[in-house]
């Protein structure tokens, strides 16, 4: 029989009890809200949430565990990958969805150890964070061989370790030094069905207060702001103009909602129209593997920086995406970026997020024709959500064209 | 100077490219794990039926590169915009834990391989536990059968191992890259 590590499932409880002068209508309504967040945002969200927990007149009990799946959960704390399947599958909520903050990825490494590739030099196994919150930082130390990683769970051990590649939250003594790996971004959702629903609102809503905000930014650092991160609009803007080819396999065309390819052309305008269960306009779901291949009207050369922007919805999920580029409609198309994380925030009232192209990077120097494919790659036939693979709202171009 | 990544990505896209003019019988990147179809393989065949799929990891990465097999079954999954094929892991049942969708034209597939996110992977013929998200493709040819097979495909994208029994993903190896070798062989 297999018998598998035990999933990091209640690694730490905090009992975190707020202020008895808020007196509670229901016995319900007096038990504890169940947070569960994953490790590297629990040691942020404990100092906190004492104090939000007393604001809100309601107690706490803290779970350091993966959010998915969130158990007992009325109220769970993830990062995007951990977060993309709660939401989509709506059992956490998409309109109570909240960022609360992020947290960059940073080396720790012996004071004065030598600059350059931890893996270069590292005289000892590198912790790095297990789980799939981890995938993107365990990747990036590709080049160690197995026996010189250190995969764990355990918060204790990734803040002992002399080498480790770690959110910052859990990255102990040692000199800290940045890293490429993209920020974990602390996502808050209320479970759907939750008994204490009412209660964990209450709570989430202090905690993403201005004051609650103030009290997180201690360990997490604000979100980029939407002017930093929206992309030029105007009569220039130039989105996808229409649709070339398109697939989806059976299965996910038998399963998912949304799958009108022409919803991906023409600017953003996914919309969450709210109430129970996956109710959206504005997208196509790719499936297992699918892709859509579209017209941007014209040829447009590579440029300074990011060439195109793709925007992924929905808000909190952040499933990858590839894309590849050509000047003619039947290719053949070059890779330009593998199952790139597509969950940068758009802000400025867009809801979809955003996942940015370089074609350089593809040794692409123009393209007419791009293909956009799911790069989550879920096995359709496990799926748990009717908007299986990325959700392609909008194709831009970030340039011009020719 | 373009990092090891980006590189990385390059040689896997003119890999993806002589996949898609045709010349899959080479390969740009290196020794591959299957030999080279015989002058006589014509290309085509229906894909059904058991298959054994071998994953080969790409050479950029730091794991052992001994292949990875799962023991499949392969079949038509009728046409949308275009005819698709599905190979599940065996014994397959509702839920599958590694499932190929695919579209089968021109004598190629090109597709999604995936396993969900469950903490135990997927274990393999060698008994380890996988993790796989990543796009299969290669060109189709005729086995003695008349069974469609690949013998000289790639697969792009994430590959992570852990032990059998113990551990977690990535214990044994993590890596992205667009240039790790498939095949789909009859069986």
């Amino acid at each position: 029989m297999t018998r598998f590590r035990p999933l990091p499932v209640a690694a730490a409880a905090v009992l975190l009890v707020g202020h008895a002068d808020v007196r509670h209508s229901s016995a319900a309504a007096a038990e504890p809200v169940r947070v569960r967040a994953s490790a590297a945002f629990a040691a942020c969200l404990a100092p906190s949430l004492d104090s939000a927990a007393r604001a809100a007149g309601v107690t706490v009990v803290l779970v350091t565990a993966d959010p998915d799946p969130p158990q007992d959960a009325d109220l769970v704390v993830g990062d995007d990958v951990e977060m993309t399947r709660l939401l989509e599958s709506g059992t956490a909520e998409v309109a109570s969805a909240v960022d609360l903050g992020q947290i960059p990825w940073v080396t720790v490494v012996p004071e004065g150890a030598p600059r350059g590739s931890v893996s270069a030099f590292a005289t000892e196994p590198v912790a790095v964070l297990s789980g799939p919150v981890g995938r993107e930082a365990r990747a990036s130390l590709g080049s160690l061989a197995a026996g010189r990683l250190a995969v764990t769970d355990d918060a204790g051990a990734l803040r002992r370790a002399r080498y480790a590649l770690v959110p910052r939250s859990l990255a102990g003594t040692g000199e800290r030094r940045a890293s490429d790996v993209r920020s974990l971004v602390a996502t808050a959702a209320l479970i759907t069905h939750s008994p204490r629903r009412a209660s964990a609102a209450r709570l989430l809503a202090r905690l993403s207060s201005a004051e609650g905000r103030r009290a997180l930014g201690v360990c997490f650092d604000p979100m980029p702001g939407a002017s930093a991160q929206a992309a030029p609009a105007g009569p220039a803007a130039v989105y996808a103009q229409s649709i070339v080819d398109w697939w989806l396999p059976t299965c996910s065309l038998a399963s998912n909602r949304y799958v009108d390819p022409n919803e991906a052309l023409g600017p953003p305008d996914a919309v969450n129209l709210g109430g129970q269960g996956e109710n959206y306009l504005g997208f196509i779901s790719l499936g297992q593997g699918g892709y859509v291949t579209v017209d941007m009207g014209a040829t447009f050369t590579d440029g300074e920086g990011p060439d195109v922007r793709v925007y992924q919805t929905v808000s909190g999920a952040g499933e990858p995406v590839t894309l590849y580029a050509s000047s003619s409609p039947q290719g053949p198309f070059t890779l330009v970026g593998l199952r790139v994380p597509c969950g940068t925030r758009s802000g400025g009232g867009i809801f979809s997020n955003h996942c940015d192209f370089d074609l350089r990077a593809g040794g692409v120097a123009s393209a007419r024709y791009l293909k956009i494919e799911d790069g989550e790659i879920f096995p359709c036939l496990a799926r748990g959500t009717v908007t299986e693979g990325a959700d392609i709202d909008a194709v831009e171009l970030l340039g011009g064209r020719n | 100077m373009p990092s090891p990544a980006s590189a990385a990505l390059r040689l896997g896209a003119l890999a993806l490219f002589a996949l898609a003019a045709g010349c899959g019988g080479s390969n740009p990147i290196g020794p591959m794990p299957s030999p080279s179809p015989s002058a006589t393989a014509q290309p085509g065949g229906t894909i059904t039926g058991g298959y054994t799929l071998s994953i080969t990891p790409s050479a950029s990465c730091a794991m052992s590169r001994t292949p990875i097999t799962f023991l499949m079954t392969g079949a038509d999954a009728g046409v949308t915009t275009h005819p698709g094929v599905q190979f599940l892991l065996v014994p397959n049942g509702t839920l599958s834990r590694l499932e190929l969708e695919a579209v089968y034209e021109s004598f190629a597939i090109r597709g999604g391989l995936g396993t969900t996110n469950d903490p135990s992977g997927v274990v393999s013929e060698q008994g380890q536990r996988v993790w796989i998200h990543a796009i299969a493709a290669g060109p189709v040819l005729r086995a003695t059968d008349g069974r469609g097979e690949v013998l000289t495909g790639t697969l792009a994208g994430y590959l992570a191992l852990a032990p059998a029994n113990t551990g977690f993903e990535g214990d044994l190896g993590t890596c992205n890259a667009a240039d790790h070798a498939l095949s789909l062989r009859t069986r």
